[in-house]
């Protein structure tokens, strides 16, 4: 597996896998949001607004699990000194942060009619919330430190220090009696969903995953590059 | 679209118009930044030939 994480390498096999991902996610993505708008009923509680879910639960799927990823490459750039692992973590931020973005709109969307407000301060939109300030200042943090190794090992650091909320944001249900309804996909507690809802939303979760992969990789491949320039670029000045 | 008659139409629209905008401009900023780091890098390894 490794010998992937070498730049060279990594460019060479993301190159032949973006044309396929991108074709997979568009198509995925136009089949089911055809589906989510034309084909479902009206659910017998929500009415219309359980469409929202069909983008709001894989939006918010992906702003907890790219979390998982930052965290994890960060700390495999940290313990092996592995330059591609922070890129990586680098490039999936400002995915997490839009996926983070789009989770707590739309959710606040369908809880204005639904629970009738906007917001609440209830532990899981609260670590969601959080989350996505850590995101933030994850980005920002990378920004404003020139020196890319200095910038790339405390970024890491933010990010492993901002997993507990990620955690929180995933298991929040499980611990507390909260406002946010629990897992409604979960292989334990059986099927929840009724069919007419649950095949869209399977296809809308593999759309949403493809589309981030694809985004992920375009974003690695950019900040490699953008690094082989600086290194071409400080070898002509020493020179 | 049925839906579009409902009272919630507006909150759906919304939600869907808000995602839309939202991966319309993560998609815009990605592929643009890639393009400006293949010319960079283009730029650096041709001065570098010569």
């Amino acid at each position: 597996m490794w010998k992937y994480a070498n730049p060279a390498e990594f460019m060479r096999l993301t190159g032949r896998l973006l044309t396929p991902l991108w074709v997979a996610a568009g198509v995925l993505l136009a089949v089911g949001l055809g589906w989510a708008m034309f084909l479902t009923p009206d659910d017998y509680k929500q009415g219309s607004t359980v469409k929202i879910l069909f983008i709001h639960v894989p939006a918010a799927m992906l702003a907890i699990n790219t979390y998982a990823i930052m965290a994890v490459a960060s700390a495999v750039g940290i313990i092996r000194r592995h330059h591609v692992s922070f890129l990586v973590a680098k490039a999936a931020a400002p995915i997490g942060l839009a996926f983070t973005a789009i989770a707590l709109i739309t959710g606040a969307v369908w809880g204005q009619p639904m629970w009738g407000t906007w917001w609440v301060w209830d532990a899981r939109l609260t670590a969601v919330l959080i989350m996505f300030f850590f995101y933030l200042g994850y980005i920002a943090l990378w920004a404003t430190i020139e020196e890319p190794e200095k910038a790339a090992e405390l970024s890491g650091v933010l990010c492993l220090v901002g997993v507990i909320f990620a955690f929180l944001a995933r298991y929040a249900v499980m611990f507390w009696a909260t406002l946010h309804q629990g897992a409604s996909l979960s292989v334990a507690a059986g099927q929840r969903i009724d069919d007419a809802f649950r095949t869209p939303l399977y296809i809308m979760m593999v759309a949403f995953y493809l589309f981030f992969i694809a985004l992920l990789l375009v974003r690695a491949r950019t900040e490699i590059r953008l690094r082989r320039a600086r290194s071409l670029r400080l070898q002509a000045m020493a020179a | 679209m049925s839906f579009l008659a409902d009272k919630y139409a507006i909150y759906v629209l919304a939600a869907y118009g808000s995602t839309a905008l939202i991966l319309g401009w993560l998609l815009w900023t990605t592929l643009a930044a890639n393009a400006r780091a293949r010319r960079e890098l283009a730029e650096m390894e041709k001065e570098r030939g010569r």
